[in-house]
């Protein structure tokens, strides 16, 4: 796992590519362009008879470079590596995010207007330690202003948006996140395969519940 | 088409397919009339694909309410261009648009109804009496369950009013799971007795079908033909007999009469391809579309002779609709924390259950002042380790209450909850009152032209009574399970000021022809056949009289059976 980790994800490399793509636009853009939670338009669904052997991601993901280079590193704020599994980052976790956020289904519309106005709150952040976008801050930083948000959720004080801000991306990275190979091997999921019969938990499980 | 059928039946699935499987054995021409496209499990289903192989994770959309992979075909909750509408405490409509209808996306249990559950007035001075009793069905039941193939408790081991298949017929159940060992337990302790839940899977080979591999959701379907649906068990053995005539994309909107009035002569449908109605003729019409849909047609049906609808002399189609009634505890068990990883999945329902244990004198002392009672069970598929974890059903569970959580600390939780938090349930009766009908909305149509259902919906004192209980029951059996409660689905459902989850939603809703004795309060009489047209008969749920706590689909097939037996009796006595 730790030789895995070394390595560039194709993830990381994305990453910085969409660095220097942002970069060498940053003196076109006005404050934050596109990052605008309606501007989206209605993209297809995948209907109501699917070729379940086949599937088709039938919208076309839409956040822009800033968004994604922000989720990057929230992404692996809120699932960093350790010596069980890698990072969200490094299972392209942010990708599944775009996904999800750019769906033209109402529960993912809802979650993109929350996370798109989520990062823009965080930009703000960063403006006033004269860094242009959240991502553009150094990783400390970017911790210490992910952190604070966490601990008004976690009191009860943050804004009604806030608070959504964060239960939704949580959220979307866990499920992204642990329905991986590797996310499923970090908790312990161990089915999912054909069997001659069933017959029950091992005895050491019985034991330990008492049954 | 040429117009040589005996039979038309409407509708694919539970009561369609088992009365087509029915008269095709017995040599009938018969006509399968099904809205949907034709769809088979044994090619189409998707069975190992995990949730990371779909859009979103596999989580349910507006499109495909239960998750990608459910096996439903152009159906759910909603579909577009085909509304209804809802009245009072509210409904929601599941449906379905292929050839086996809803016995794809079906959760395969199969309790059989009990005596008291047939004659809840002659029992309990409560209620209604159907015209058939346990005995009468009985043997139905045999029939259904050996073509059907399930697998139960031992019969020996069947609580009062809770009878089970007889070991010849059913098989032998799979182990229970380390959460539903620890729930027999703790109903142990609260004196209630569990057994295997019967349930349409096989656990040996039967009829070329093959038994279970213990994985994969059945409500995807099943290729191996393990988990039973009309398409498989019904449709298929129907088609080699030769003697069935399948007519997909076809929409029944009316039943034909000749001038009496009396005598069905066909049914007038709606071509989805070409759009345009068409009229179809035999000696006998069935309809099966499921129990909303046959009040929904009958009502459609106005002539002269019947200006109230079809067969509603008595003023009863439409009426007297019941549902299931359901609770829920999220609970969170600490024994189950950071348990060695081990395979839970199973078959993807519950492997045991207590059924409802009350009765009489003791049902009085326990307070329980409602009709009918509810089962208990743990929740299958997503919780616990039970089945391939997935966003909602499983992590949404995991981070209820986690508040601010992220980190390395969100890590060690994932680790240590995985398996620790489930859903424990009630499916229970509901109380049969004329407060549940459906109408037809003459100002709307749907996308064919044909005018859509409304439900008046409103929960009874009774069922509140009921669904206290239930709740009072969960949180006593979660204490002795050794969970704390992490979310309550009464509380919720009361915050939001309803009394029980919406109408509908437990996907058992029946009635609105009920059978019965007598012409003049019911719709169908003991063999299904309506009252008022000699050669048209209802076989599917439209026809229960009331609703006990078992899940109704094993009944609604004995009861097609049953009406199926009758007609190949008339035919043959040209009678009709």
């Amino acid at each position: 796992m730790s030789e895995n980790q070394e390595k560039l994800s194709p993830n990381r490399r994305r990453v910085l590519q969409l660095m220097a793509v942002a970069g060498a636009s940053a003196a076109y853009l006005n404050n934050y362009p596109n990052s605008g939670a309606k501007a989206q338009t209605r993209q297809k669904g995948y209907g109501q008879d699917v070729d379940v052997n086949n599937p088709v991601v039938t919208w076309d993901k839409t956040l822009n470079n800033n968004q994604l280079l922000n989720l990057t590193v929230i992404g692996d704020l809120i699932i960093p590596t350790d010596d069980k599994s890698p990072s969200a980052s490094h299972l392209n976790i942010t990708d599944f995010v775009d996904e999800w956020v750019s769906a033209p289904y109402p529960e993912q519309e809802k979650d993109r207007e929350a996370i798109v106005s989520g990062l823009d709150r965080l930009n703000i952040q960063a403006n006033r330690q004269d860094a242009r976008f959240f991502h553009n801050l150094n990783a400390d930083q970017q911790a210490a202003i992910f952190d604070t948000l966490a601990k008004s959720v976690e009191a009860g004080s943050a804004s009604a948006d806030d608070d959504f801000f964060f239960e939704r991306l949580v959220y979307i990275y866990v499920g992204g996140f642990y329905t991986t190979d590797e996310g499923m091997a970090d908790i312990g999921y161990v089915g999912n395969v054909p069997m001659e019969s069933f017959d029950g938990p091992p005895e050491e499980v019985r034991k330990l519940l008492g049954v | 088409m040429a117009d040589e059928f005996d039979v038309i039946i409407v509708g694919s699935g539970a009561g369609g397919g088992m009365m087509v499987h029915t008269l095709t054995a017995a040599g009938i021409n018969v006509l399968l009339m099904e809205a949907g496209r034709r769809y088979d499990p044994e090619t189409e289903a998707a069975m190992f694909q995990l949730p990371n192989e779909a859009p979103l994770r596999g989580e349910g959309t507006p499109d495909k309410n239960d998750g990608y992979f459910d096996a439903t075909v152009d159906g759910g909750f909603e579909i577009p261009g085909q509304p209804y509408s809802s009245e009072g405490d509210g409904f929601k409509w599941w449906r379905a648009r292929q050839l086996g209808g809803r016995t794809h996306h079906f959760g395969r249990q199969v309790p059989r109804y009990g005596p008291e559950d047939f004659k809840a007035l002659t029992y309990t001075g409560k209620q209604y009496d159907w015209p058939v009793s346990y005995e009468d069905m009985e043997p139905y039941y045999d029939r259904v369950e050996t073509i059907m193939g399930l697998y139960g408790p031992d019969a020996d081991d069947a609580v009062y009013n809770s009878p089970q298949s007889p070991n010849h017929i059913r098989q032998k159940p799979p182990a229970p799971r380390a959460t539903e060992m620890v729930f027999a337990k703790a109903c142990e302790k609260m004196g209630i007795k569990t057994m295997a839940h019967p349930t349409a899977v096989l656990t040996s080979p039967l009829n070329g079908r093959q038994a279970c591999f213990y994985a994969t959701n059945c409500i995807r379907g099943c290729t191996i033909g393990a988990a039973f649906d009309s398409v498989t068990a019904y449709i298929k053995p129907a088609e080699e007999t030769g003697n069935l005539t399948i007519l997909p994309n076809s929409i029944a909107y009316q039943v034909l009469t000749d001038d009496s009035g009396k005598k069905a002569t066909g049914v007038r449908y709606i071509d989805k391809e070409s759009k345009e109605q068409r009229e179809i003729t035999a000696r006998v019409v069935v309809l099966a579309p499921s129990a909303m849909e046959s009040s929904r047609i009958l009502l459609n049906s106005k002539s002269d002779k019947a200006p109230r609808g079809l067969a509603n002399s008595s003023g009863n189609v439409g009426k007297y609709l019941s549902d299931t009634t359901g609770s829920f505890l999220l609970i969170q068990i600490p024994a189950f924390e950071n348990l060695p990883p081990h395979n839970e999945d199973g078959v993807s329902q519950p492997h045991l259950y207590a059924p409802w244990w009350l009765h009489g004198e003791e049902k009085k002392k326990a307070g329980a002042n409602f009709v009918g009672g509810y089962k208990l069970e743990v929740d299958p598929y997503g919780g616990a380790r039970h089945g391939p974890p997935s966003m909602r059903a499983t992590f949404a569970q995991m981070l209820t209450g986690q508040k601010g959580l992220y980190g390395k600390k969100l890590k060690d939780h994932m680790r240590q909850f995985y398996g620790s938090v489930m859903g424990i349930r009630c499916l229970g009766s509901m109380t049969v009152t004329e407060n549940n009908y459906l109408t037809v909305d003459e100002d709307v149509k749907d996308k064919w032209g044909v005018p859509v259902p409304k439900f008046h919906w409103h929960w009874s004192d009774d069922d509140f009574r009921r669904a206290q209980h239930m709740n009072e029951s969960l949180h006593e059996l979660a204490k002795n399970m050794g969970g704390r409660v992490l979310r309550d689905g009464f509380d919720a459902s009361r915050k939001a000021r309803k009394l029980i989850s919406m109408g509908g939603t437990t996907n058992h809703e029946v009635g609105g022809c009920r059978m019965g004795d007598d012409p003049k309060t019911s719709v169908l009489n003991k063999h299904c056949q309506t009252w008022d047209v000699d050669n048209l008969y209802v076989a599917d749920g439209a026809g229960f009289v009331t609703h006990s706590e078992k899940n109704p689909t094993l009944t609604i097939m004995a009861l097609s059976m049953r009406a199926a037996d009758n007609i190949i009796e008339r035919l043959k006595n040209n009678e009709i």
